[in-house]
């Protein structure tokens, strides 16, 4: 059985364990991840093998939820976390409840907290973090490294003069529409691509009335694979009634991505950018 | 019959519940100890009580599965006789801290804490025992209205306490979703555990002070079987006996809140516990509170380690919500209740 | 040693349901209180056990003002039977029965069948109380009082049973052993006041009758003083008629 260091728990005693990405890991050869992006990360950088339990928010690469599961990134479990016998714990921002993370923390777990990322240089800090962290290969860093760098200077050239009005939708569900305002993620992403998103009047996600939806009147609709095959499907979208009388829904304009990659700022959301923008008209597509 | 036979089947009845008792004091026992041993990491208890166990496996069991277990230890006693001394209260055998809305406004109180807490710039020192307060002070404030409205009513019915429990449950979710509407993503994140009740967040730090409170109110409440047994033949006939009921009410309202409360505080709601325990308990040794009260104390507790003990080993390493498990032992016991009981 | 209500006045709703009695109730003597519907007979019981808080006037229990006393005080001195008896939970009848004794845990086993024999409830014990007849549940719910105020003791004060008609759903012969147990206990300075209804049977029981009627004092005194053909005619508003029969040697009521 694998031997964890105490001295990590006497320098983690006090307060709530947060370790920087700066240094490589003691030890990074059982790792279990809570945040979908950092798998992905984990799985970009070809280091998977050495990840022994990941949360549900890890659905990418489908291979990821062939894992033990945690459980929710909130909701996790502090004996069952330790008894993945792990020698680092990798969370996102929002990894908790705080005692259990200060729980494995206290009975000796590395814990390595990584910022949240809400733009392109967000998400390459991320992977440099992740690759450092867990020790990944040199080259596949880099070449990771290469590519979203290209990608971020493709969304550089963005037009920002015409910006579409765009609406971006969660779910479709009974009570409604759910829509991303100010200060979420969805919002990064529409400025990142150059477009004015039309529930800029409000803050986080909200349920948006039927009528809200009609006034505000979008020319183009991003949707989550999510909701479109909670709705039953594109021409359920298109004849839902709060979208049939938009814009968008008259001219047929709906954008589908999955929503990690569109909305979890992990390695694939630069290229998702990329190709929204081409769909959008803010880049030409000729350079993708 | 004379005195002989009298003293022998007073004797037995007395040998049955005594033996009844031990059974119960067992189950409690063996069940803590289970919980002790089992979980996702293998702890042996004997290599623990001889030191041989590696830091590891001693830092898991003091740290993480022992106030845990305590806390459902703690937490399922005192639903056990709240319930079992609301329903000898309310005169009332439907009366539970969760259906009649107890449980919902101690959470309302904890909820409105979290995202109105930050604005009232509370000193650090009382922040930790702000939210346990704050959902004794909901807690409170249902059970004072509710009886408040049972005096106004003159007595419940089984059907209008289920009916007012209804209401209030539903009064309680609508301040739960106003606050969830208000509450930015960090406050969103603690509030979805009220939502499910876990004991996970369980360490010293935080249980200490809950078992305090447990504690006193659990003892207050065991020391009221004579006055709740003499209030099962009506107020006036309690009185006659010298039953003094307004101090009685005023002692189980405040106890139940406050041990309802402080375990809500820490674990979130969690249904089912107090309506089923004392019936259980009835079932076993009959509806005298000198033995209901301490006996639901300890089938509350050994079923709520036993809940949880599921919870976290079933789909270990992840867990899932002890209320989950809870309902759905309880749930099905209740349609069961109420087809007994039937409350027309 | 007695219990004394003076210038007692109780108005519920704005209608005055007891205005102005004045009565003495003795130790060792047995009192009914009679009268027709709605003549106050139970509010006048639950002023004097101190249920109800008169407007104006007192109850005094041997020499103390009954309001000033403590609630476990007024149980040593008086119990009280009311025609209340639902009771929620599966109790036993031993365990209802046990709920009246107020004394010392020692001395209950021994308090316990002599009350189970002299009230003839051998065949009950063991059973739900639930699960009884009205008349059956009485007669558990007056040998709970009996246990309470407990006879057997020898204490210098006055005690009172106050019995709101306890023999209403009785057979006749358990309406008798109840009626002479009361008796009995007031033969041991037991001060019993009854309300009953049948006017032959509080003529063969009690040593005093106070006949009320709409909330006032019409007669008190003996049966003899009390059972006058003219008096009852006026309080009943029928014509009634009282003879005595020569072999029982008491009054009878026709009417």
């Amino acid at each position: 059985m694998h031997k964890l260091r105490f001295s990590v728990l006497v320098l983690l005693g006090l307060g709530l364990p947060a370790w920087a990405c700066d240094d490589a890991a003691e030890d990074a050869s059982r790792v279990v991840i809570a945040g979908g992006s950092l798998t992905e990360i984990a799985y970009e950088l070809g280091i998977e093998h050495r990840v022994v339990g990941v949360d549900r928010t890890s659905n990418y690469p489908p291979a990821a939820t062939e894992l033990p599961s945690i459980g929710y990134v909130r909701t996790l479990s502090a004996e069952g976390l330790l008894s993945l016998d792990p020698t680092l714990l990798m969370g996102e921002h929002d990894m908790g409840p705080d005692e259990v993370v200060t729980q494995v923390a206290n009975a000796g777990l590395q814990v390595v907290r990584v910022a949240q990322s809400l733009t392109a240089a967000d998400i390459r800090a991320k992977v440099d973090c992740v690759a450092t962290v867990m020790g990944a290969p040199t080259a596949a860093a880099d070449a990771l490294a290469a590519r979203l760098a290209g990608q971020a200077d493709a969304l550089n050239q963005v037009q920002t003069d015409r910006a579409p009005r765009v609406a971006v939708l969660l779910t479709l569900g009974e009570a409604g529409p759910v829509g991303g305002g100010a200060d979420t993620s969805a919002q990064n992403m529409l400025d990142m691509v150059g477009a004015q998103n039309v529930f800029g009047g409000f803050e986080g996600w909200k349920p948006i009335s039927l009528e809200a939806m009609a006034r505000s009147n979008p020319e183009y609709l991003v949707l989550t694979q999510r909701a479109v095959d909670g709705a039953g499907g594109i021409d359920k979208v298109l004849s839902h009634p709060g979208i049939r009388l938009t814009d968008a829904g008259r001219s047929q304009a709906l954008i589908v991505f999955d929503g990690m990659s569109l909305l979890g700022f992990g390695p694939r959301t630069l290229a998702t950018a990329v190709d929204l923008a081409m769909q959008l008209g803010t880049l030409p597509s000729a350079e993708g | 019959m004379n005195t002989e036979t009298l003293q022998a089947g007073a004797g037995v009845e007395l040998g049955v519940r005594t033996n009844r008792t031990w059974i119960l004091a067992l189950v409690f026992v063996g069940t803590l100890l289970v919980g002790f041993s089992l979980g996702a990491i293998h702890v042996p208890l004997p290599a623990l009580l001889s030191g041989e166990a590696s830091t590891l496996e001693r830092t898991v069991f003091t740290e993480i599965r022992a106030p845990r277990v305590l806390l459902a230890a703690f937490v399922g006693g005192i639903l056990g006789v709240a319930g079992a001394a609301l329903q000898g209260l309310f005169r009332n055998p439907l009366a539970d801290p969760g259906l009649i809305g107890v449980s919902a406004g101690a959470a309302l109180g904890a909820i409105s804490m979290i995202v109105i807490g930050d604005a009232l710039s509370l000193p650090e020192s009382v922040r930790p025992y702000a939210l346990p307060l704050a959902a004794v002070a909901g807690a409170l404030l249902v059970t004072v209205f509710l009886y408040a409205f049972a005096a106004w009513f003159g007595h419940f019915s089984i059907v209008t306490l289920l009916l007012v429990g209804i209401a209030i449950n539903a009064l309680a979710t609508v301040g739960i979703g106003a606050f969830q509407y208000l509450s930015d993503d960090a406050q969103l994140r603690t509030l979805v555990f009220w939502m499910m009740g876990s004991f996970g967040r369980a360490g010293w730090q935080t249980v200490l002070p809950a078992f305090a409170i447990i504690t006193v109110a659990g003892v207050f409440l065991l020391r009221q079987a004579r006055g709740l047994d003499l209030l099962q033949l009506g107020e006036a006939d309690a009185a006659f006996l010298g039953v003094d009921v307004a101090r009685l009410k005023r002692v189980v309202i405040l106890c139940t809140a406050a041990g309802v409360g402080a375990g809500v505080a820490l674990s979130g709601i969690i249904g089912f516990v107090g309506l089923v325990v004392p019936h259980l308990v009835r079932l076993l040794l009959g509806p005298v509170h000198k033995y209901l009260l301490p006996n639901a104390v300890l089938l509350g507790a050994a079923l709520m380690v036993a809940a949880d003990l599921v919870s976290r080993t079933v789909v270990s390493p992840a867990e899932i919500p002890v209320s989950l498990v809870t309902s759905a032992l309880g749930a099905p016991f209740f349609l069961w209740l109420i087809a007994r009981v039937r409350p027309v | 040693m007695s219990l004394v209500a003076t210038a007692l006045q109780f108005a519920h709703r704005g209608k005055q349901v007891v205005s102005g009695v004045d009565a003495t109730f003795h130790a060792g003597q047995l009192t009914a209180i009679v009268g027709p519907n709605g003549a106050g007979k139970t509010t006048l019981l639950r002023l004097l056990s101190g249920e109800l808080n008169p407007v104006s006037g007192s109850v005094v229990i041997n020499g103390q003002a009954l309001a000033k006393l403590s609630l476990a005080e007024r149980a040593r001195q008086r119990c009280v039977m009311t025609q209340n008896s639902q009771v929620v939970f599966d109790f036993t009848v031993d365990e209802i029965l046990a709920m009246g004794w107020i004394g010392r845990w020692v001395e209950l086993q021994e308090r316990f069948a002599w009350v189970v024999q002299v009230c003839d409830l051998e065949a009950l014990l063991g059973r739900r109380f639930n699960t009884l007849s009205g008349g059956e549940q009485q007669r558990v719910q007056f040998a709970r009082a009996l246990l309470q105020i407990d006879p057997l003791s020898p204490v210098e004060q006055a005690r009172y049973m106050l019995l709101d008609e306890p023999t209403s759903s009785l057979d006749v012969a358990h309406e008798l052993l109840v009626l002479d147990l009361a008796r009995q206990a007031a033969a041991r300075n037991i001060g019993v006041v009854v309300v009953m209804h049948d006017l032959n049977l509080a003529s063969r029981f009690a040593d005093r009758l106070v006949m009320l009627k709409a909330g006032t004092v019409v007669g008190a005194g003996s049966p003899q003083e009390v059972l006058r053909d003219e008096l009852l005619t006026a309080t009943y508003a029928t014509p009634m008629r009282v003879e005595r029969h020569q072999q029982l040697n008491r009054l009878v009521v026709y009417s």
